[in-house]
């Protein structure tokens, strides 16, 4: 079941209603029912994997929060994430690894029969998995506490907002929210359907629009021109970060309207002017998962630069790794590693280049408005790396663009750039306003008259100009 | 509670109302569909030969030259299906029905409703006619409950702007048939190359008995109630004949052969009738109005006037 589909308009209507008139122990056992049929709506099938997951979680957990020593705990923090790692192992990347293997062996001059299996992915699985691992961890450093009921845990890991593409949620942050009673208030209300209006609009108007202008020149036989190929990478900077943002932003505000409260996962991105700062604020609950579970357990930044550098290489080759079973995916994953490392390795640099500017006295817009225009062409070019569907595909767009740049129909370009305006301008403006401000929700703080202006502007576009057809959200394929 | 009334007052009602009020006037605007029925429905009674089919009978089948009181009831992309639900509601309502020319092509039998980026015209033949939908895949599809998601934003706001006083039924004559000018244009072989890889992309070959099940039904009902049934299939252009799949062709041919055989009903293949140039057809699979007018002609003078004999030997 979609966001952006009539069936979940219904479900949601319905399950609110029951929502604002239960107790809280029946709000979570009804949310928990809920849950199951939005998951199971995709394929009742992958409930029972998910439960051998949160079984397994369940069980666990008092053990290792308990344990009379850390070597117990240990042990059982590690049957925990062993299930989860398995099924997400299998069930992701096992045909990924053996086609590897196989073409590897026969390199090698080995023949093998290849044996993979018709594995069908469960929507979600990376986002869910991550989610219970987070839970065995947080019992391991003692953060939260082993609830008494199942049912509770259950609910923790299955909450359908952000079941499917997050944000990851972390035990200690969404544990104590399902455990203690909610309250819902107008103005949590309000806020609720702030994100949700402006998650659709990201979503239905702005991504899906411009998937249209994305998916022919990705899926294009014969090579296009640069420009053609570089207004799509721009047109997928955004569409990607629209599907995704709005749907954690729809997640959000329906958490919100619950009592819920989810972490913003996206805090405009595209204003970040380094690496560091990107992944500040791109996917945040991902990134801070990564920084939280693994770069800091490899030892962070404590061990010396080399080591340092090691640890975020890693890091971003898994977090490239988790998006999916490519090696498209592990190449991005390996540049943003790679532009981490480089940002941290010239550190002494840009603070010399800073000091230098600072005695020019540049203007520091016009020496702002370069280093985003600069950093966000470097995300361009992952996105074109995250995009493809293959490593010649990455070489014959950049060939495209280094070495045949101007189309031979200039017109259909410009109509291309005009269509990418058209579906942006209103993002921009909003989040222009957002950044100069400081402040995501500033919409709410506005006079009645511009929050109407707001709200029929993304009404209108949406219902005359929102893309036709339900449209699956990018993220969950991973 | 009223802080929250007033914010609805504010923020949504009027976009409701607004929404609520095109949606009022977009039933009010005159579309192929609703045209259709209107005129069907005025001569109920007095139709003796009815067309049906999809675009090719639609722009290719001129009933005004038929040699007895006809109607062109096909469609742009109207599949096996709907011309079932026709046949089911409408002839018992038509006591001068003798005769009922199907028009199959190469892909009638393969169409998969569930592959063809037309679907939403099924939300048309729901909303206007009343038939049930083809696929029940699309039963939540947004377009099915909104007229401003049907006709698209540009569209909706057009004729929002003149009121809903404008009509989107632009080529339908009153007896149904809808004629194209500007013949050659689109007939070149890579054009109907391209048209033919385009219709492999809404065809399907486990849909050949779910469709002849429905051509077989509507043969049943037709001789249950006396009308004679024929099967015709319109002529197309050389460039279109060559870039079809030889196989598909063929097992197309053999099935609607096997069914008129079984039937005992004619069928007329024109597909690669040498008395039709590049001049008769719009594109690689349409006879513009000159072809039309040839092609009626013929399948009056071939078809449809030696049947009224059997039915009316006087």
């Amino acid at each position: 079941m979609l966001f952006n589909s009539t069936q979940f308009f219904l479900f949601i209507l319905i399950v609110y209603g029951l929502y604002l008139i239960l107790s809280h122990r029946w709000q979570n056992r009804m949310l928990l029912a809920a849950s199951c049929i939005f998951y199971g709506a995709w394929d009742v099938r992958f409930l029972l994997l998910m439960f051998i997951s949160i079984t397994a979680d369940y069980l666990c957990g008092p053990r290792i929060y308990y344990a009379k020593d850390r070597q117990t705990a240990k042990l059982f923090l590690s049957i925990a994430l062993t299930v989860n790692l398995v099924i997400l192992l299998f069930f992701k990347y096992c045909n990924f690894f053996v086609s590897n293997l196989t073409s590897l062996l026969s390199y090698c001059g080995l023949t093998v029969n290849p044996y993979t299996l018709d594995i069908v992915l469960p929507i979600g699985i990376s986002f869910y998995t991550f989610q219970a691992m987070s839970y065995s961890f947080d019992l391991y450093r003692r953060e939260v506490i082993p609830p008494a009921r199942y049912l509770d845990y259950a609910l923790f890991v299955t909450y359908f907002p952000q079941l499917v593409a997050g944000p990851i949620m972390k035990a200690r942050d969404l544990l104590p929210q399902v455990l203690k009673e909610r309250t819902v208030t107008v103005e949590k209300f309000k806020e609720g359907c702030f994100w949700i209006l402006w998650g659709f609009f990201q979503k239905v108007y702005v991504a899906d629009n411009l998937a249209g202008i994305v998916e022919p020149v990705f899926s294009a036989t014969s090579p296009r021109d640069g420009l053609t190929v570089l207004l799509a990478v721009y047109a997928f900077a955004f569409q990607i970060y629209c599907d995704f943002a709005g749907y954690s932003n729809i997640a959000k505000g329906l958490g919100k309207i619950m009592g819920f409260d989810i972490i913003t996962n996206f805090n405009l991105p595209y204003f970040a002017t380094n690496p560091v700062e990107f992944w500040k604020r791109w996917h945040i609950s991902l990134s801070s998962w990564l920084r939280d579970y693994l770069y800091i357990p490899l030892g962070g930044n404590r061990q010396g630069r080399l080591r340092m550098f090691r640890n975020l290489g890693l890091t971003m080759l898994i977090g490239g790794l988790w998006h999916g079973a490519s090696w498209t995916f592990v190449l991005w994953g390996a540049y943003q590693g790679a532009l981490l490392i480089a940002y941290r390795a010239g550190e002494p640099l840009w603070h010399k280049f800073r000091s230098l500017t600072g005695r020019l006295s540049l203007p520091s817009g016009l020496l702002y408005a370069a280093k985003l225009f600069f950093f966000f062409h470097l995300i361009c070019l992952g996105w074109l790396v995250f995009r493809a569907q293959s490593f010649e595909q990455i070489f014959v767009m950049l060939r495209s663009i280094l070495t045949g740049f101007l189309p031979v129909n200039q017109q259909a370009a410009w109509q291309t750039a005009a269509a990418i305006l058209q579906f942006t301008w209103f993002l921009v403006l909003i989040e222009i306003m957002q950044y100069h401000l400081d402040d995501l929700k500033f919409i709410l703080r506005q006079s009645p008259l511009v929050k109407a202006g707001f709200s029929y502007i993304c009404f209108l576009l949406l219902i005359f100009y929102g893309a036709e057809g339900t449209r699956q959200f990018i993220y969950f394929q991973f | 509670m009223k802080n929250l009334a007033k914010s609805f007052l504010i923020y949504v009602f009027p976009i409701l109302l607004l929404v609520l009020w095109i949606e009022t006037g977009l039933l009010a605007v005159r579309n192929s569909y609703s045209q259709k029925k209107i005129l069907l429905e005025q001569h109920l009674a007095e139709h003796e030969v009815l067309i049906l089919g999809n675009s090719l009978p639609w722009h290719g089948i001129n009933p005004g030259l038929i040699s007895a009181r006809a109607f062109n009831l096909s469609m742009v992309s109207q599949s096996l299906f709907y011309d079932l639900q026709f046949i089911a509601r409408y002839t018992p309502r038509m006591p001068a029905l003798k005769a009922v020319v199907l028009c199959v092509d190469y892909t009638s039998l393969e169409d998969d409703i569930n592959l063809s980026p037309e679907y939403w015209r099924s939300f048309f033949y729901e909303r206007f006619f009343g038939f049930p939908l083809e696929s029940e895949k699309f039963a939540w599809d947004i377009m099915r409950f909104s007229l401003i998601k049907l006709y698209g934003g540009d569209e909706t706001l057009r004729l929002a702007r003149n009121l809903f006083r404008d009509h989107l039924d632009y080529e339908q004559l009153e007896n149904g048939f809808a004629p194209r000018i500007n013949p050659g244009y689109l007939t070149n072989e890579s054009e109907a190359r391209k048209r033919v890889n385009f219709l492999h992309t809404c065809m399907n070959s486990s849909a050949i008995p779910r469709n002849s099940a429905h051509l077989r039904e509507i043969i049943r009902l037709l001789r249950a109630k006396g009308v004679i049934p024929v099967l015709v299939s319109l002529p197309v252009s050389s460039g279109y004949t060559l870039a079809l799949d030889q196989k598909k062709l063929q097992k197309m041919q053999e099935t609607i052969q096997t069914i008129a055989t079984e039937s005992g009903i004619s069928y007329h293949n024109y597909m690669f009738d040498q008395r039709f140039a590049t001049e008769d057809f719009f594109d690689a699979d349409h006879l513009a109005v000159n072809g039309a007018i040839h092609f009626t002609n013929i399948l009056n003078l071939e078809v449809i006037k030696p049947l009224l004999k059997t039915t009316n030997p006087d």
